[in-house]
């Protein structure tokens, strides 16, 4: 195997900027249950699956934004968890599987339950995980690793995580309160993140999360989106690039009629270009590679046979790459029925593939 | 502007309140409960399933004209029942054994009610046992199973085949649908439909009770 002539840092910045490196970076992230099952498989007990296979690592500092509901399990069994999250919603979890959890109910439910908690909503450096910066930053630093600020804002933290299906109802019928709320969380993630910068823990991007696509198509339209969502994605961006960062935008579903949206809102790169819901990656590249970066896009379909993946890699690792501009990762999240040498292989091909 | 016209808008533009007094004075005025669920509700939200799949109505619009019509159907639901008018057919709905993903399970309910189906949900992580069992027990002629992930799909292949073995396929359909499910895999499965989005599945369920 070809030695990396590049940290993932110095690789990163490459993609970004769309420029050739040594290697496309490789940035993947299996399921919790996907790593149970690599641990029988050889994995060590840490679960470090990053060093283990010789992937990029991107370090991640999350200040937490939300409520900060008292947290509560409500139920537990062998095979699930039912709890309460600081964002208010109670949920259930497979313990040993993968899924999306089921959401059964949410404290906050309307306009006067929101002014609650916006009220616990308030900067404050204890949301922020100084201990794990002072312990973990600088040897991030000096292994050249890619440092990541999440911020959590927008439509999906508010869908799935605090007010369920009433916020569809919101988004068609009270939009200055949609508004508010996306305000409100984005403004206390750039507090906070105001607090770490300015403390000399320094980072290379921001990214967030904001599912708003699925199966065909996305959860709003396009002049939805940009009445309610896109303001404060703009704001975001522009703070990130105030700051030199680069902007990650994570969008599971098919987002494809936002994308142009999302380009002028300042986004840098996305991801994960969910193939199974309509995402096509080479399209995308075709069409907007001048000015997005691109992060995922390999079909997670594919995993079984392997040799359809590595048929799928072949076909989509040399399109993306060219003139820089991708990261090359699974189009979702690894499944549990990917083993752990099957995964190398991946990796390994991900970097012949690759290579520049 | 007759009240089926104002029903019909007030569902389109997902108008409760004017679905309501619409539906309200229609009755007032003699019209049967009946021609109001056939001439206007159900007929508003096969134009909203239709918006819907030209990507002209989104998940937030078609859950306020939803709640419009169930609003009014509330008001309908004891004539209907007192004058004998049944649904048109009955449907099993949940997302399989293993899968807690209910969104699309949720849509689909919305645009087979809207259809004029009753529909009996089973809610999520539904066993092939429970579905069968559920659709046998309360005479429903569809199941309709919804998965988010590859991992549980193959629950799908085992409620065909719980349902082969109860003899009664056939008799009773299954219709899939969900992120990673395709026609390839209910053909596969031996499944009797495949819907890519919730107002496909409201089509779906009327082609297969008609046969």
């Amino acid at each position: 195997m070809i030695k990396d002539r590049l940290t993932t840092r110095e690789r990163m910045r490459r993609m970004f900027a769309h420029q050739d490196a040594d290697r496309v970076p490789v940035v993947d992230a299996p399921w919790a249950s996907t790593i149970e099952r690599w641990k029988h498989e050889g994995l060590p007990e840490n679960g470090d699956y990053e060093a283990y296979l010789g992937m990029d690592r991107v370090r991640l500092i999350m200040a937490d934004n939300s409520p900060r509901f008292p947290e509560d399990v409500i139920e537990e069994t062998e095979a699930y968890i039912v709890h309460k999250s600081r964002w208010g919603a109670i949920k259930k979890d497979w313990k040993h599987a993968a899924s999306t959890p089921q959401h059964l109910d949410f404290v906050v439910k309307d306009r006067d339950s929101w002014e609650k908690a916006k009220e616990r909503m308030q900067p404050d450096p204890a949301r922020i995980p100084w201990d794990m910066l002072r312990t973990h930053y600088k040897g991030w630093r000096e292994a050249g690793d890619w440092i990541s600020a999440g911020f959590w804002f927008g439509f999906e933290v508010t869908y799935s995580h605090m007010i369920g299906v009433p916020f569809f109802i919101a988004m068609a019928e009270d939009p200055e309160w949609v508004k508010d709320i996306v305000t409100t969380m984005l403004d206390l993630s750039i507090a906070l993140y105001d607090m770490v910068w300015e403390a000399g823990y320094t980072f290379d991007q921001v990214n967030w999360w904001n599912d708003m696509g699925y199966k065909g198509t996305s959860f709003m339209s396009p002049k939805m989106y940009r009445e309610l969502f896109k303001p404060a994605d703009r704001k975001a961006a522009e703070w990130a690039h105030r700051h030199g960062c680069v902007v990650h935008y994570h969008s599971c579903g098919n987002v494809s009629q936002l994308v142009p949206d999302l380009i002028d809102a300042g986004v840098d790169m996305l991801n994960p270009l969910e193939v199974k819901a309509g995402m096509d990656p080479l399209a995308l590249k075709a069409t907007y590679g001048k000015s997005l970066a691109f992060h995922g896009g390999l079909n997670a379909m594919c995993y079984e046979p392997p040799e359809a993946m590595w048929a799928e890699m072949q076909r989509v690792i040399p399109v993306m790459m060219s003139d820089g501009g991708y990261v090359a990762a699974t189009d979702h999240s690894i499944p549990d029925s990917v083993s752990l040498k099957q995964y190398q292989r991946f990796v390994e091909l991900a970097k012949e593939i690759g290579r520049y | 502007m007759g009240f089926n016209e104002a029903i019909f808008d007030g569902v389109l533009e997902g108008n409760m309140k004017a679905v309501t007094t619409a539906t309200t004075a229609a009755l007032a005025a003699g019209t049967a409960a009946g021609d109001i669920l056939n001439e206007a509700m159900i007929p508003a939200m096969a134009e909203v399933g239709r918006l819907f799949e030209i990507n002209e109505y989104y998940v937030p619009e078609l859950l306020i004209s939803a709640r419009a019509m169930k609003a009014g159907l509330e008001i309908l639901k004891p004539l209907l029942v007192a004058t004998g008018i049944e649904p048109k057919g009955k449907v099993v709905v949940g997302t399989v054994k293993g899968d807690l993903h209910d969104i699309g399970k949720n849509l689909v309910a919305i645009m087979v009610e809207g259809a004029g189906y009753e529909v009996i949900d089973l809610g999520v992580d539904v066993t092939p046992e429970n579905y069968v069992n559920t659709a046998i027990a309360q005479g429903a002629q569809v199941i309709g199973l919804s998965a988010l992930l590859t991992t549980t799909m193959p629950s799908m292949k085992a409620t065909v085949e719980a349902l082969n073995e109860s003899g009664l396929h056939g008799k009773i359909k299954v219709m899939i649908g969900g992120a990673p499910v395709t026609q390839k895999y209910a053909d596969e499965i031996g499944a009797d439909g495949y819907a890519r989005d919730a107002a496909g599945a409201a089509r779906l369920v009327a082609q297969l009770i008609s046969g």
